[in-house]
């Protein structure tokens, strides 16, 4: 029985009944949920928005538009700002590259200047350090994540958000590692706009995710084209979320989150055992002798390590073939954080897990790596 | 005719050259030891799918499950050096297994 532990990738399994809701999806009558009127039944998106608006606690579910994931939220909310001349963005190194990547094609086409903040070694955003950078370069747009998707530490979102907004900065949150398993409000946190995907702690399918657009926030669509109303018109509609939204919707995929959203809700993730399993899991990985980040709290459940005597890669590759545990190893798509880390420059080992990895997963977990570790000696 | 096929698989690193092989045979530890004639040679036995992993004095790894058919082969760089000269030791380790 294959043990899954790489739940910050992509989370595994799913919320019982998702399966069953794309496939119904696929195989149900196709509807047109902007023009079925008060027929909520139908309204697939609709209804998915709804239930995302509650957990944003949000007033506006038509500010939340779908995309396919984070990255292509991030995107839409990069490539859609007015930039002003001169514009700067301040971000952190914590960052994964949906947000560096796409703030690095922006410089290359002198759009933006960047600057980068440092963060401690457990990879969380230094206050100071993000405060001092944003009063120094007066950014347009502060752009971070509330959760390191490496180590797991949890950045305080209100404290960096209120130090960029009271500096006339919009802020743009990646919740990727967060929605889900932490609260994101961002109409009670101020925050401009947060990107977000479906299938990592919302328990969705992938191919889902979105952006929430502030009711200030005034974005260009990045991508046009037809939105089944408004067709007489050249241009996107201006009315959210149709203007970023062309094209046909996944909504099979879609009806999968809402299932998603409709169980989490119903059976809430129980933080203290979730924690609990991951500090025993440090505890056993520690007297197994792996080399971990160690990370305080506020923290997902995320552990990165090193083991002494073996590659990084091959820990992953002989913890899957011969122990038949999947982790993730590597730079972890986050490869501006490894400065900052006591970490070689292959990364780490990346354990994740989720609120259905059970003990046993978690003691056999310990054994393979001290296994591993005891036959490298 | 013993054959194989490779493919190249990714990491995290630009500079990686890595590729799998497929094999006809299951590389058994004889097989394992003649691959190893130039290198060094580690077996991890205890393991519940005991693992090996050979390292030739260019650079280049081998690595993989015993007694599987696959394996994975990382070249020191992005030179095609080592790749012809790990897939000329395959080919004739593959040939000698056929005479076998």
């Amino acid at each position: 029985m294959t043990i899954y532990l790489n739940n910050a990738a992509t989370a595994w399994p799913k919320a019982p009944g998702v399966g069953n809701a794309v496939g119904r999806g696929i195989d149900c009558l196709p509807h047109h949920a902007g023009r079925s009127g008060f027929n909520e039944g139908q309204d697939v998106p609709g209804k998915c928005r709804s239930l995302l608006a509650e957990l944003l606690a949000s007033r506006h579910p038509d500010r939340i538009i779908f995309c396919p994931n984070a990255t292509q939220a991030l995107n839409i909310a990069l490539h859609g700002m007015n930039w002003h001349p001169n514009a700067v963005v301040v971000t952190s190194a914590a960052e994964h590259n949906s947000v560096l990547r796409p703030l690095h094609f922006l410089v290359q086409h002198q759009k933006i200047t960047i600057h980068v903040v440092a963060v401690d070694g457990q990879g969380r955003i230094l206050p100071e350090a993000w405060e001092s950078a944003i009063r120094k370069y007066h950014p347009q747009l502060a752009v971070f994540t509330h959760a390191s998707n490496v180590t797991g530490a949890v950045n305080d979102a209100v404290l960096l958000g209120r130090i960029a907004r009271e500096a006339g900065a919009m802020t743009l949150l990646d919740a990727s590692q967060s929605l889900g398993i932490l609260p994101v409000f961002p109409e009670i946190w101020g925050m401009d706009m947060v990107a977000f995907t479906g299938h990592k702690y919302l328990l969705g399918p992938p191919g889902t995710g979105g952006l929430y657009i502030g009711p200030s926030i005034v974005l260009d669509p990045v991508w046009v084209g037809g939105t089944g109303v408004q067709s007489d018109l050249e241009d996107m509609p201006l009315q959210l979320p149709t203007r970023f939204e062309a094209g046909t919707p996944n909504d099979p995929a879609i009806l999968g989150l809402s299932t998603a959203l409709e169980w989490t809700r119903a059976n809430p993730v129980d933080s203290i055992a979730l924690m609990d399993k991951l500090n025993e899991l440090e505890r056993g990985l520690i007297a197994a002798g792996a080399k971990l980040i160690k990370v305080g709290a506020p923290r997902t459940p995320v552990i990165s390590f090193t083991l002494p005597g073996w590659d990084v890669e091959d820990v992953g590759e002989v913890l899957y073939k011969s122990f038949d545990i999947v982790c993730r190893t590597g730079l972890h798509c986050a490869p501006r954080i490894y400065p900052h880390l006591e970490t070689g420059p292959h990364g780490t080992i990346r354990l994740s897990l989720s609120r259905f990895t059970v003990q046993e997963e978690i003691d056999a977990c310990i054994q393979a790596v001290g296994e591993m570790q005891h036959a490298s000696l | 005719m013993l054959h194989y096929e490779s493919k190249k698989v990714e990491n995290c690193f630009s500079g990686a050259n890595v590729y799998e092989y497929r094999l006809d045979i299951r590389l058994d530890e004889e097989y394992i030891e003649s691959l190893g004639l130039t290198g060094e040679i580690h077996y991890y036995r205890k393991f519940p799918r005991p693992f090996f992993q050979v390292t030739f004095t260019d650079g280049t790894q081998v690595k993989g499950i015993i007694n599987a058919t696959i394996i994975k082969v990382v070249f020191p760089d992005m030179s095609i050096e080592p790749q012809q000269k790990f897939e000329k030791l395959l080919a004739a380790m593959l040939q000698k297994k056929l005479c076998r």
